[in-house]
């Protein structure tokens, strides 16, 4: 089994909307930390949150989120 | 630097001066617990160990003042995220962990010191004797360390300038 890691555009997608991490975080219910680990790849946020950012961002999971080998 | 942050950070803080509390109370009830190390507790560990009971006491009322300041924040779900979730699970794990290296390390680690102060001709130390002072800086240990490392992944940072 190929272990794939979960890489992500969310800071690009971030700076398109013109929204700082607390601003992003304040419209999807967590902390800016969340945001910022995630933008590191440092943590894989939930099915639940990985939605919620897409929908803030207007956008989609698949175009926030990929697997990287 | 948002509200939450500083909420984040008053926790932080809150946490802090809870575990340091909670060791100056536990060392000095420690110390009161070591006969076979001081032939008489010193005067001075009474005061100490008030001092460190009432910290105690006025850290848990801060704690309590704090829970109820972010219960009636409107963004307190926010606190209470993924992330904090999955960094409250590792603090938990460690402590855990610490805990079952802990009881290991009572279980068989006096018996083997004892037996290599005998193997090499020397008495062992007198404090092997005192399980219960060890079962204590185990239990101190067990809880503060856990709390600290929340504390520093938890912690919040300034935002990165995008």
């Amino acid at each position: 089994m190929s272990t794939a890691n979960l890489g992500n555009h969310l800071k690009v997608w971030r700076a398109k909307a013109n929204l700082t991490q607390a601003q992003l975080a304040d419209r999807v219910g967590v902390t800016r930390k969340t945001i910022n680990t995630v933008e590191n790849q440092v943590f894989i946020p939930s099915t639940t949150l990985a939605l919620k950012l897409a929908q803030a961002l207007d956008t989609t999971v698949e175009e926030l989120f990929f697997l990287t080998e | 630097m948002t509200q939450i942050d500083r909420l984040e950070r008053r926790r932080s803080w809150t946490l802090i001066i809870m575990a340091l509390a909670f060791i100056l109370f536990q060392s000095g009830e420690l110390l009161k617990s070591l006969p076979t190390l001081m032939a008489e507790p010193p005067l001075w560990l009474v005061p100490v160990t008030l001092l460190g009971a009432l910290s105690w006491l006025a850290a848990c009322l801060m704690f309590l003042v704090y829970a109820g300041q972010v219960t009636r924040h409107k963004a307190c779900y926010a606190l209470d995220d993924e992330l904090d979730r999955h960094y409250r699970a590792k603090a938990v794990k460690l402590g855990f962990g610490l805990a079952i290296v802990t009881l290991t390390l009572l279980a068989h680690g006096p018996n083997i010191l004892e037996i290599m102060a005998l193997a090499m001709g020397v008495s062992a130390p007198a404090w092997l004797a005192n399980t219960q002072a060890l079962i204590h800086i185990g239990l101190i240990l067990c809880i503060v360390v856990p709390t600290f490392y929340y504390v520093a992944l938890t912690y919040p940072q300034a935002e990165p300038q995008a």
